[in-house]
């Protein structure tokens, strides 16, 4: 039985046997990340870490609640209250990510659209709903950019496909995220869960000798860096809002 | 004509012809009114590779758009084999093989809407009975060739939709006898187990297609719905769904393997506990 660490209306955290953690995102109506999200996000990996402490085998999963939406982006029109938004939020989310000493697997359960693209890749492996959902970034199509937008795609995927993904604001389902390279598996939605676990329980164990986060860095190093370069700043405007709101 | 196969001039007039790559042809002719056979070619043994597949898939969607819906009958022009299945080297190295080619053809015929009979002329091993089997009907030579299974003698699993077309037509006494025993069936054999319907030629198939009145079936309904496909698709799902779904067999593999490791990891703990224990004795 997993036991569970932190149990909010829209965010649950629970551990697994063999330091396996499942986040799971329930934010009504479809996961869309405010800076308030995003921190409670940061929160619960930064449990994780203080749980699991250094130098041992562990193992995080991140997951929407349902088989229709895994995360359908930022909640575009925070920015217009708070124009640091992101900086305070979003940007800090994925320099987190990036830095976590634990494999991270991004279980994509559905409908995966905009800020929740680089979301996703910015875990270390993402299985996706074979059944049901797609996968898009929109920012070319919105007006919309930030230092850094392009590193995730450019660095994890073929250059034809992040072409595709930036430029063309390409929608893709599970199979064809499949056969571009975006995701490593695709499964039923009654099998995903058991796809994801079973890819946590095969690397968690590289995490043991404590290099995982420095080795990541050295293929994503950029990525990394470039989230925390625009991270907490607000002596300057570090993104573009969206000028089409979706 | 049993022995000898049936003469292209029994097959009727030729409606359209469709070469398989440099070396074969697929040739659809009508015997009768609104009956459709497709007679492929591909020396020296019909191999299911990608030109095979797409030329048929091409000819059916020929007969499907361009001609009043009737029956189909797939057959073939070399006399010893209806097919001898997949080419191994073929199918593992031809990127998107199974999804674009096999898969598609599979389910193309499985899910077609008309009766579809296979005319086994010859041998049918392995794929080439699978593509058997995804029609609705299948006439067996009686005086020539055979049919079986013999994955579990290669050494090569089974996959999903592959296996699934058999649990779901055949009963599961004749499930087990082809594929755990890879028994060869001659035609007689194959009757009885109901692998086949009936025994003959294209002259006894189309007796038959009379008989049950097959050319009726494709067309509307009373409610003015030609519906015989989306029945099809209804009654064999699973097999739908695993031939659209190939993507998903590699995470399911994976979970698997992954059991199965941990399953013989405890296994070999347990015995070698009992074999400690035994040794202290």
């Amino acid at each position: 039985m997993p036991e569970s660490i932190i149990n909010e209306q829209d965010l649950a955290l629970d551990r697994h046997e063999g330091n396996i953690f499942v986040i799971t995102m329930r934010k009504a109506p479809e996961n869309r990340i405010n800076s308030a999200y995003a921190q409670k996000l940061i929160h619960a990996f930064n449990t994780v870490r203080k749980i699991l402490g250094p130098d041992t085998q562990g193992a995080v999963i991140t997951k929407g609640n349902d088989a229709k939406f895994w995360c359908t982006g930022l909640e575009l029109t925070e920015s217009d209250t708070n124009p640091f938004a992101n900086s305070e939020g979003f940007f800090p989310l994925l320099a987190t990510l990036l830095d976590f000493p634990y494999p991270t697997i991004a279980l994509i359960t559905g409908h995966t659209f905009g800020g929740a693209g680089p979301f996703a890749l910015s875990h270390d492996y993402r299985v996706m709903n074979s059944r049901r959902g797609y996968f898009s970034m929109p920012p070319i199509n919105l007006g919309l950019h930030f230092p850094g937008i392009g590193t995730l795609p450019r660095l994890k995927l073929r250059p034809q496909v992040a072409r595709a993904m930036l430029l063309e604001a390409k929608r893709w389902t599970g199979t064809e995220a499949l056969a571009d390279g975006i995701v490593d598996f695709v499964a039923e939605p009654e099998g995903m869960l058991e796809v994801a676990m079973e890819l946590a329980r095969q690397w968690a164990p590289k995490a043991k000798m404590g290099v995982y986060s420095l080795l990541r860095n050295e293929l994503y190093g950029d990525a990394g860096k470039a989230f925390r370069e625009i991270s907490y700043v607000h002596g300057r405007l570090t993104d573009l809002p969206a000028k089409a709101k979706i | 004509m049993a022995s000898k196969g049936t003469s292209p001039a029994k097959r009727g007039k030729v409606l359209f012809e469709l070469p398989i790559a440099a070396t074969g042809r697929v040739v659809c002719t009508s015997p009768q009114d609104k009956i459709y056979v497709i007679t492929f070619s591909n020396p020296p043994d019909n191999r299911l590779v990608t030109p095979f597949c797409q030329a048929l898939l091409l000819a059916l969607d020929i007969i499907e758009t361009r001609y009043p819906p009737g029956v189909l009958i797939t057959t073939s022009g070399i006399d010893k084999f209806y097919s001898n299945g997949l080419d191994l080297d073929h199918a593992s190295f031809t990127p998107g093989f199974f999804p674009e080619s096999l898969y598609a053809l599979w389910r193309r015929v499985l899910t077609y809407p008309m009766p579809t009979i296979a005319l086994l002329n010859g041998h049918a091993f392995a794929g080439a009975l699978m593509l058997a089997m995804m029609h609705d009907y299948r006439i067996m030579n009686p005086h020539k060739g055979y049919i079986c299974l013999n994955e579990v003698e290669l050494g090569v699993r089974l996959r999903p939709p592959m296996t699934s077309v058999f649990r779901q037509k055949c009963s599961a006494q004749t499930y087990r006898r082809l594929v755990l025993e890879a028994t060869r069936f001659k035609a007689l054999e194959a009757l009885k187990e109901g692998i086949v319907d009936w025994l003959g030629g294209l002259d006894e198939a189309l007796t038959h297609i009379e008989e049950l009145k097959l050319v009726q079936k494709a067309g509307k309904g009373m409610n003015g719905l030609a519906v015989y496909g989306d029945l099809k698709r209804e009654m064999w799902r699973e097999t739908v769904w695993y031939l659209e779904n190939f993507g998903a067999e590699h995470g399911r593999d994976f979970v698997i393997t992954a059991r199965v490791k941990r399953d013989r990891e405890v296994a070999e703990k347990n015995v070698k506990q009992w074999e400690t224990v035994k040794a202290k004795l």
